[in-house]
């Protein structure tokens, strides 16, 4: 059934395409008051889950709606703008968002629309072909059941090769709570079970098939801006390793500052990790070509082959640093061939790495405290065995025999397991990802517990981290950065002068979590990537022009920091409203109890009060109260008070 | 891709690939690519430009590869 719908060049216009799962109906939403508001992915995803989204409802409920929009400058030529974002209520319970490159953002904004809104359940299982057309319901009942790569293979082979498909594996289908939606084989809506709800929506996947046009307003403008972006993008210290290592730069340095998630976090390094498992190893031995996202000048991704063992002749993407610190240093398997193919086994089963990964480790913990014995599994788990971690990977995904509790996450397992909630390692329900916290307190760190959308580590970034070992302090981390890349960064004068001393030698952590975090969703809502060259060179100033170039309007810096404050405050208002309180933001009991061993010898445990002042100083910059409700003054500051 | 969307912008005045002269035939499942300049390009230099990866330069001053 195809609609005609008025094709036109979006220009500043929002426009959103609204789609009833039940109905097999579709229409389209303009708006003009949306763009210089919420500008795109999260930002927009936030406006309409916070307006549209029922907060008493169950995950699963039919009445949840999932929003997929792409970045506000996806699509063009500024570098590193590839990026989109997907958001429902998640099985979490609270703020469910999550970020992925690619094509993507190019793909959806070729339908001629900025965001896909999709509501109710269908009858049957479902795909959808979207174009600049419109949108075809087709039926699914023959990939029902195939894992992501048979389903990607198959609707590539019938809508076109070119055609950008995200779709949920076997683990989306039957409701793994943080099931993924793959964004075509190997990028990943990965966070907070997007594909569970996808799953409970009968809906297996959608193909982008466009053939639209992605208008500029200002074209000399947005041209110079997009140079400008590039030429500091490139001029990056952080430009060369990242491009040769990718994200794997960070492996040897974590297992040298003893910061990795070794063994359920109960280990900081790890015995020849190095030769094992580290950037240059990883380099020599598997690693064959780089590849990048659509518009991205960097190409921080690889391609790697195994050339021998077991897996000889195995090709996949990867390695990713957080593969090797989940399933390396989490689970401890040693072997980087294995690490891949758990990692492909997630891809196509469609899971989260981060969160199978520490169920699984902690699992494997309970099973050596004797809280679960090898009759309730049917093998033993153990840390370091590939046998038995990828039993379970499978058991999970397929919500098989313990797969089936597993399948809950740690949030919900730790209340079936009474004295287990210490190494429960979650928060808000998110499982906690690749760095342990008592290593080093800094702005990543308070990012865990801060976190929107609960224990992770990809919403609140400092744009001047470097990974170097420092006395704890718990309110400042010290600053270390080239005097090149510091005239490189783009922070507003008045944010600086309250991040840094004068002259700049250390970052107050909380002031620093908030403008982090608001940077982030500025990145996130404009398609950008946080890479070290973006994220250490590319700020409000310059995003606020090519804003402007693209979209004819006149916000400065200022502006959008404002903005991105109202989006961070709308998503903690969807939170509360879902029950969340203060006490949630908290660190599991074993990093407040427990020494953490690494190989500089014994770290002490968090100290809990001065977590805690950190904590309160960040709610006051917020303009939230000590409980973490935000005073009348800032929703009224805000004009959240009319939203509401 | 930074070729095909510079193509297009500097060639239509819009980001969209099928108007760009540069395709690309990439296979996704084993991200590997071909390019191929089409008829019709005006030597502009605009992909050469974009690219970052050194998979397009000139051959002599009137001719990209």
């Amino acid at each position: 059934m195809w609609k005609r719908a008025l094709t036109m060049p979006l220009g500043g216009k929002m426009r959103i395409l609204l789609i009833d799962l039940e109905n097999k109906d579709f229409s389209y939403i303009e708006d003009e008051a949306l763009r210089p508001l919420y500008f795109g992915g999260i930002g927009l995803n936030t406006y309409l889950l916070f307006k549209y989204t029922d907060t008493k409802i169950d995950p699963m409920d039919r009445e949840n709606n999932i929003f997929i929009s792409s970045g506000a400058l996806a699509g063009t030529i500024i570098p590193s703008a590839s990026r989109s974002e997907m958001t429902c209520l998640s099985p979490t319970g609270y703020l469910g968002t999550t970020n992925s490159g690619g094509s993507l953002g190019l793909g959806i904004r070729l339908c001629n629309i900025d965001a896909l809104w999709i509501k109710g359940r269908a009858k049957h299982p479902l795909y959808l072909k979207i174009d600049e057309k419109g949108v075809l319901f087709r039926d699914a009942t023959n990939i029902w059941g195939k894992d992501v790569f048979e389903t990607v293979d198959t609707l590539k082979k019938k809508e076109g090769k070119d055609a950008e498909v995200i779709s949920i594996g076997m683990a989306g289908e039957k409701g793994v709570r943080y099931a993924s939606v793959q964004n075509g084989y190997y990028h990943s809506f990965g966070r907070t079970g997007t594909g569970a709800v996808m799953g409970s929506k009968f809906l297996k996947a959608v193909c982008f098939k466009g053939n639209g046009e992605i208008t500029v307003k200002d074209k000399k403008g947005f041209l110079e801006i997009s140079r400008a972006i590039r030429e500091r993008i490139m001029s990056s210290d952080s430009l060369g390793y990242t491009r040769r290592y990718g994200s794997m730069v960070v492996s040897d340095v974590y297992n040298q500052m003893g910061i990795l998630p070794g063994y359920n976090f109960t280990k900081g390094s790890i015995e020849k990790w190095e030769e094992t498992r580290g950037r240059r190893f990883f380099e020599k031995n598997f690693k064959e070509r780089d590849f990048a996202c659509v518009s991205c000048p960097i190409g921080c991704l690889h391609w790697s082959r195994v050339k021998e063992g077991d897996y000889a002749g195995l090709e996949t993407h990867g390695l990713e640093v957080t593969y090797v610190l989940e399933f390396g240093a989490k689970l401890g398997i040693s072997d980087i061939s294995k690490i891949l193919i758990c990692v492909e086994l997630c891809n196509r089963l469609g899971m989260d790495v981060i969160s199978t990964a520490s169920v699984i480790a902690y699992l494997i913990e309970l099973f050596e405290k004797d809280m679960v014995k090898e009759s309730d599994i049917g093998f033993k788990p153990m840390f370091g065995d590939f046998e038995s971690i990828s039993r379970l990977i499978f058991l999970i995904g397929n919500k098989e025999g313990i797969g089936r509790i597993l399948s809950e996450g740690i949030g919900s397992m730790k209340k079936y397991f009474t004295g287990s909630e210490d190494f429960a390692c979650e928060i808000k329900g998110l499982e906690i990802p690749v760095r342990d916290p008592r290593g080093r307190f800094d702005t990543w760190i308070l990012g865990y517990i801060i976190n929107t959308r609960g224990g992770d580590h990809l919403k609140i970034r400092t744009p001047v981290d470097a990974l170097l070992d420092f006395k704890i302090d718990y309110e400042y981390e010290p600053l270390f950065i080239s005097e090149k890349e510091m005239t490189l960064l783009d922070i507003p004068q008045k944010v600086k002068d309250k991040i840094f001393d004068n002259p700049p030698t250390k970052i107050h952590i909380p002031h620093m979590a908030k403008y982090g975090e608001e940077l982030l969703v500025l990145f996130n809502a404009f398609g950008f990537c946080i890479r070290p060259p973006v994220l250490r060179t590319i700020g409000p100033s310059m995003l606020s022009k090519a804003f402007n170039a693209m979209y004819g309007y006149d916000l400065n810096e200022d502006v959008l920091l404002e903005h991105a404050e109202r989006i961070v405050n709308m998503q903690h208002i969807f939170n509360l409203k879902r029950g969340l309180t203060a006490k949630a933001y908290t660190f599991p009991e074993r990093f407040y109890k427990e020494y953490i061993e690494y190989r500089g010898g014994k770290r002490p445990p968090l100290d809990r009060m001065k977590v805690k002042k950190a904590l309160i100083e960040y709610f006051k910059l917020r303009g939230w109260d000590s409980k973490a409700k935000p005073k009348k003054e800032t929703l009224h500051r805000l004009g959240i008070d009319k939203i509401i | 891709m930074l070729c095909v969307l510079s193509c297009s912008f500097f060639n239509a005045g819009v980001f969209n690939p099928e108007k760009s002269i540069i395709k690309i035939n990439k296979n996704d499942k084993t991200l590997k690519f071909t390019l191929k300049i089409t008829v019709g390009c005006k030597m502009c230099g605009a992909c050469v430009e974009a690219c970052a990866y050194n998979a397009l330069g000139w051959e002599d001053e009137n001719t990209v590869n």
